[in-house]
This record gives C-alpha cells, structure tokens and sequence, in this order.
C-alpha cells in the first residue's frame, strides 16, 4: 500500500476514535442533562 | 446539521495534516529505511543485494536485487523484514508483477519486462515472415511490390513494438563474388531499413546490416537454396541511443 494512503488512513482513523471518545466524555452527558 | 458539519471540516483538516506530513517527512522516512536495509545486509555480508523501495508512489514494500545465491536470498529477505518499517521484502526477479514498480529505475524489472516484450515482438515479426517471405531476384536489391505489401504489415507489427530495437540482416546466395555479396547483402537490408522508416517506423529503432554469404540458411548451391538463403531477417533486441520520441521529433521536421 502507498505510504501515502498509511498515513491517512492511520490519521483518519485517529479522528475518528477521538470523535468517538469525545461525543462518549462530552456529547452523551449532554443529552442526559 | 451544524455538528455534521463541524466532523467534515475537522476529517478535512486531518487529511490535509497527514498530506503536508507526508510531503514533509515521506521522502526522508523512505531513503532512511533504504540505508538501514542495506546497512544491515552489509553487516551480514549480503552487501550483492540491493535494497529499493517503492518511490513513485512511497511505499514500505522493500524490492532487493543482485546476484546473490538461493540460501542467502531468503536470508536476505529475512534481514529486510526484521527491520522496523518495512512492510514487505522481495526479490525483484520473484515479482511478476513488478510492472507498476519498475517506473522507478530499477533495471532487472525493466529487463524481464522488457524481454517478454522483446519475445513478443519477435514472435509477431517471424509469423509474418514465415508465411510472407521478402524475397529478391539473384544479384538484386529491388524490393518487389509483393515485398513492399509484407512491409506494410511489418511497419504495422513493428509500431507495437515501441522501445525496442530491430536489426535487419540482409543475406545472399552463394553465388558469385563473397565482397559484392556482403555489399549486396548491406544494400537489401538498407532498403528494408528505408522501406520502413517510410512508413512510419523511427530510423533509431532500425539496425541494418549485411552478412553476405556467410550465414546461409539452407544448404547446397541449387536455386531452392538459394532462394532461401536470399533473405531478410529481423532480430528484436533492447532499445538502444536516442528514444522513439527523439526519432519521431526528427521525423517530423
């Protein structure tokens, strides 16, 4: 595979994990309240 | 709606983060697993392999080549993977499919390709020449107009033959003086060289030479014979000087 595409794809998906925690920490307490 | 916006702008940037970061360490990142790989294999005295990896684009798919024997290629291969970064490790002559990598210079891939390419061509000139021969009256050089329609179809075969080189060899009978043969031989071959480059086949591409008498095909010294041995031959062989493109800019002028 293209380095390029590693290293999007490995960025990418640490946006994604760091969406993910952040509407888990953040987001969902908010609808609770 | 505003929060889905908000996810696509921020996915937006880390692409255009991981693309300046790549631009700015990718290069850099490759050419230093490039001289650890062959830093390693000189440790081992494997320092015969050659360790490349993918350039156009990046990649950490190490290629090796040189000559090396069966044992130490696997050894080879196993040095390459044990090196942190590196993805996969093999040897050029093992890939087949080394087409799309061959783009970066890497010449033994250039060379299998281009020998199946070489055996391609010849193969494709021959079966025309087997059922089509060009053939010439005794001591003549006049291409007759049934030669000129097999030149036609050569021109056609020899233009998928980009990037290759051809050597036509004339050849004579036996009969006569061996000096005016060779000479006679020299100028067959030059028509057909000419016949060619007419028709749109780059000069460059095109070796003519004259072996006389001295390589017959048949033997014997009746008119079958010679007949046979009055003949054309083309050898495909690797591209050599200026490129096609070159020949066709000077065509055009």
């Amino acid at each position: 595979m293209p380095l390029l595409l590693e290293n999007l794809l490995l960025l990418l998906i640490t946006f994604a994990i760091g969406l993910a925690l952040g509407w888990f920490v953040w987001g969902r307490n908010k609808e609770e309240y | 709606m505003e929060f889905r916006g908000k996810i696509l702008v921020g996915a937006a940037a880390t692409v255009v983060l991981g693309l300046i970061g790549h631009a700015a360490t990718g290069e850099k990142f490759m050419s230093g697993l490039e001289q650890q790989a062959q830093t390693e294999l000189a440790a081992r005295g494997l320092d015969a392999a050659t360790v490349r990896f993918g350039h156009d684009p990046l990649s950490r798919s190490a290629v090796l080549d040189g000559e090396l024997a069966d044992g130490s290629r696997q050894e080879a291969l196993d040095v390459v993977m044990a090196i942190p970064g590196v993805s996969q490790a093999s040897w050029q002559t093992d890939e087949i499919a080394a087409k799309d990598k061959s783009d970066d210079g890497t010449s033994s891939a250039i060379s299998s390709e281009m020998q199946g390419k070489i055996a391609k061509c010849q193969d494709d000139i021959d079966k025309i020449i087997e059922s089509r021969k060009i053939s010439f009256r005794s001591g003549s050089a006049y291409v007759s107009p049934a030669s000129n329609k097999i030149l036609d179809v050569l021109a056609t075969a020899l233009k998928s033959c980009d990037g290759l080189s051809v050597v036509v060899e004339g050849h004579t009978d036996d009969n006569g003086n061996s000096a005016i043969n060779k000479t006679m031989s020299q100028e067959r071959a030059d028509r057909i060289k000419a016949g060619l480059v007419e028709r749109g086949i780059p000069e460059t591409m095109i070796t003519a030479i004259g072996y006389g008498s001295t390589r017959p095909r048949a033997k014997g010294s009746d008119a079958a014979a010679d007949a046979q041995n009055r003949r054309i031959e083309f050898r495909v062989g690797p591209a050599k000087g200026p490129t096609q493109n070159d020949a066709k800019a000077q065509q055009g002028e």
